[in-house]
């Protein structure tokens, strides 16, 4: 076991980690932060997209021991005591997800793009999503929902 | 979940050397987007890996009097976004812009891309075509390996299990020059070239062109670029793109026939060259 000290949704926290799991699994296994779902394990569908350090990574391709220091963002972290976050707002307004499996990931991916590039085009909004599968959506209400938190963001 | 191995940091260079000892279940890591996947898939089994992150020198980006240097564990996003390698190297930044997804290239390294030796990794052909010279450190000390002697077949590099990459130099070139990297895909983002052709053209009519995907490593079409030194008009353009595709020898796979790649280097050729000559 391998002992890691990092920062939660602005939380420290110390565990005692494997080496061979991974920033998925003490997410979801130590820390109970469900929000990020593993999909493909492989870095193709993005719905455990967290933010690591201000970019957004698959939390399934990080190995546990590699987030001593660093700053995890998941969607749990989002919302500011009652209040959710403008771009989880802007999904619930724009109707931008059905199941909801892909949802954590994308807005996750949406947040980092919002961080990056407060004013994104709708191509760099497809660009930045290109990584968060949905089999529900079609995504155009997942892009409008983005360039609508941007807008609102904006005001 | 993976199956169980040690994760070791290495902190200096004799210290990553030592960990490999050259034992082949011990695997280092950069980014280990390709990595943990495998081990994930049950295609390796190791029992150790290497993070070789933390090393001096080994990430980011600097420009010296002979050169770039790129450390090996320099990600895709850290190069798309370097403004020297926006203005002089751009086939480089148009080919780590080409790898994965944005999540992806916050992780994958360019050492890590082109040690795994997949013949359709997106930086190679950029590499051959600037002729980069790869930096290793092992038992013996630094050595350099021209990009062009550095891919041995599928997977295989002519590093032995006891080194690593720690930088590529780009090295500087004379004059102007215009460059494109032409990937086809199935899809337009987050998935592997079915065919990937770098052209890089000078003002003193020198040419260079690298094909990806349809050889057992990347490869440069030095026939092709032989016709087209000195000459580069849309029909010799043409030409040269029907010798590249007698100068590859693609495979069968569940991207795409033998056949369909042979057109597709012709095609993606022509295009790569006008493109080149385009941005000069």
């Amino acid at each position: 076991m391998i002992s890691v000290r990092f920062k939660v949704n602005n939380e420290w926290v110390e565990l005692l980690v494997h080496p061979h799991h991974r920033l998925i699994d003490i997410l979801r296994e130590e820390l109970d932060l469900t929000g990020a779902k593993e999909g493909c394990g492989g870095g193709e569908c993005g719905s455990c997209t967290v933010i690591m350090n201000g970019q957004p990574v698959n939390a399934c391709l990080v190995l546990a021991p590699e987030v001593d220091g660093a700053e995890i963002l998941t969607v749990e972290g989002l919302s500011k005591d009652e209040e959710l976050d403008i771009v989880q707002e802007a999904f619930i307004d724009e109707g931008a997800l059905q199941c909801g499996y892909c949802t954590p990931g994308m807005i996750m991916s949406a947040k980092a793009l919002l961080m990056r590039n407060p004013n994104p085009t709708r191509e760099e909004v497809i660009e930045a999503i290109s990584g968060n599968l949905c089999r529900c959506t079609g995504y155009i209400r997942i892009v409008n929902a983005v360039l609508k938190a941007a807008q609102k963001a904006r005001v | 979940m993976l199956t169980p191995f040690e994760y070791v940091k290495a902190r200096t260079l004799d210290e990553a050397v030592m960990l490999l000892s050259g034992d082949d279940r011990v695997k280092v890591m950069a980014g280990g987007t390709d990595l943990i996947v495998r081990i994930k898939d049950r295609l390796l089994e190791p029992k150790r890996v290497v993070d070789i992150k933390g090393i001096d020198g080994i990430s980011g980006i600097t420009a010296r009097e002979d050169g770039v240097y790129i450390g090996a564990a320099t990600t895709m996003n850290e190069i798309v976004r370097n403004k020297v390698i926006i203005e002089k190297f751009r086939v480089l930044g148009e080919g780590a812009h080409a790898l994965g997804s944005y999540q992806i290239r916050n992780r994958a390294t360019i050492g890590g891309n082109v040690c795994n030796a997949s013949p359709l990794a997106d930086t190679a052909p950029a590499l051959l075509v600037y002729e980069a010279v790869m930096i290793a450190y092992g038992p013996e000390g630094f050595r350099e390996i021209p990009a062009t002697e550095f891919f041995v077949g599928p997977g295989k590099t002519v590093l032995k299990s006891n080194e690593i990459l720690y930088q590529i130099k780009l090295p500087y070139y004379q004059g102007k020059a215009g460059g494109s990297y032409i990937k086809f895909a199935r899809t337009k983002a987050v998935d592997l070239a079915i065919v990937g052709v770098a052209a890089l053209v000078f003002d003193n009519d020198d040419v260079r062109i690298a094909l990806g995907a349809v050889a057992p490593t990347p490869i440069r079409a030095r026939k092709a670029e032989q016709f087209l030194r000195g000459k580069k008009f849309d029909q010799t353009i043409r030409e040269a793109a029907r010798i590249a595709r007698e100068e590859c020898s693609p495979i069968d796979d569940i991207r795409a026939s033998k056949e369909y790649r042979l057109d597709l280097v012709e095609t993606l050729t022509y295009r790569a060259v006008k493109q080149a000559l385009a941005n000069l």
